[in-house]
């Protein structure tokens, strides 16, 4: 029997859906990236992310709101607004399912959504990322291990609770032994034990 | 012993400088494109006007201006978009063009 295939989780599902209000209120023929990446930034797993590897979401936010205002095209008055996404959009969606699949996940988040964008070309979605800093690697790094780009462990992550909770035990064991030997690691104390 | 020890050294911190460079690279700003629409013999003048108006949503008299430049030119923009959309716009031409079995060409270049 076929395995039944991953799911989109809830909070992904709300994105996708604020990516399509956005742009059918806007008279936006298609859903772009720069939907998507908008509709994103409240979806948990997505906010988590970019907040950890340094983002400012707020003023993310608002530079891809002016963007859609200012870039995007508005279909005439007369026209009907039948909103579809556009293929980059199918093609960022359809590789995050295939990452999850092949990983062996189950749900599909917005978080590998989010890493999929950075493989489309000449996109200002991404653009406005790399301007806030975000690299792909660093995204891909925090969403498999939790690893921040300052190299401090995630503390909220949900999903890696377990694991953080002993990276924290074992970096507050590295600090408290770093505290003890931190008046000893100046230069004289050493020399004193080379003496005896 | 020592001699190689620190050349490997020196080797270390000449690739580390170098990778340093490589991730100061200036953030390139997307273009805009152009979509051009090519002429041929065989797509009729009607449909360049109705995909101009129906897809790129040009007026009447625009659609009209742009389809004969087309013609007497050998090439036309249709429109100035981002990637993505200039993308999706080239796509649904050439689905309604081979729909009705005409030959139209359309390409994408960056506006400068």
């Amino acid at each position: 029997m076929a395995s039944p295939g991953p799911s989109i989780s809830r909070e992904l599902q709300e994105a996708l859906r604020r990516a399509f209000n956005e742009a059918q209120q806007q008279r936006h023929e298609y859903v772009t990236l720069e939907h998507v990446l908008l509709g994103l930034l409240e979806d948990p797993s997505v906010n988590e992310a970019l907040n950890a590897c340094g983002a400012d979401i707020k003023r993310l936010g608002k530079a891809l709101y002016e963007f859609l205002d200012h870039s995007i095209e508005k279909l005439p008055e007369d026209v009907d607004v039948q909103v579809q996404q556009t293929l980059s959009v199918r093609r960022v969606l359809q590789r995050a399912a295939i990452h999850v699949v092949s990983s062996d996940q189950e749900l599909i988040k917005g978080s590998a959504v989010l890493v999929q964008m950075f493989n489309e070309e000449e996109s200002y979605a991404v653009y406005l990322l790399e301007r806030e800093g975000i690299a792909q690697f660093d995204l891909k790094r925090f969403v498999s291990h939790g690893i921040r780009p300052d190299g401090l462990p995630s503390e909220t992550s949900g999903e890696r609770k377990r694991e953080s909770e002993d990276v924290d035990e074992e970096g507050s064991r590295v600090r408290t032994r770093s505290r003890r030997t931190r008046p000893n690691s100046s230069p004289r104390p050493p020399k004193a034990t080379s003496i005896r | 012993m020592a001699d190689n020890n620190q050349s490997d050294n020196q080797s270390e911190t000449g690739i580390v400088t170098r990778t340093k460079q490589k991730t100061e690279r200036k953030l390139k700003k997307p273009s805009l494109y152009k979509v051009l629409l090519h002429n041929d013999d065989y797509t009729t003048r009607e449909f360049v006007v109705e995909v101009l108006k129906g897809v790129f949503h040009r007026d009447e008299p625009d659609a009209i201006r742009i389809m004969l430049h087309v013609h007497n030119n050998g090439v036309g923009v249709a429109g100035v978009y981002t990637y993505e959309v200039a993308e999706m716009k080239v796509r649904t031409v050439e689905t309604l063009a081979r729909q009705r079995e005409f030959p139209l060409m359309l390409s994408i270049e960056p506006e400068e």
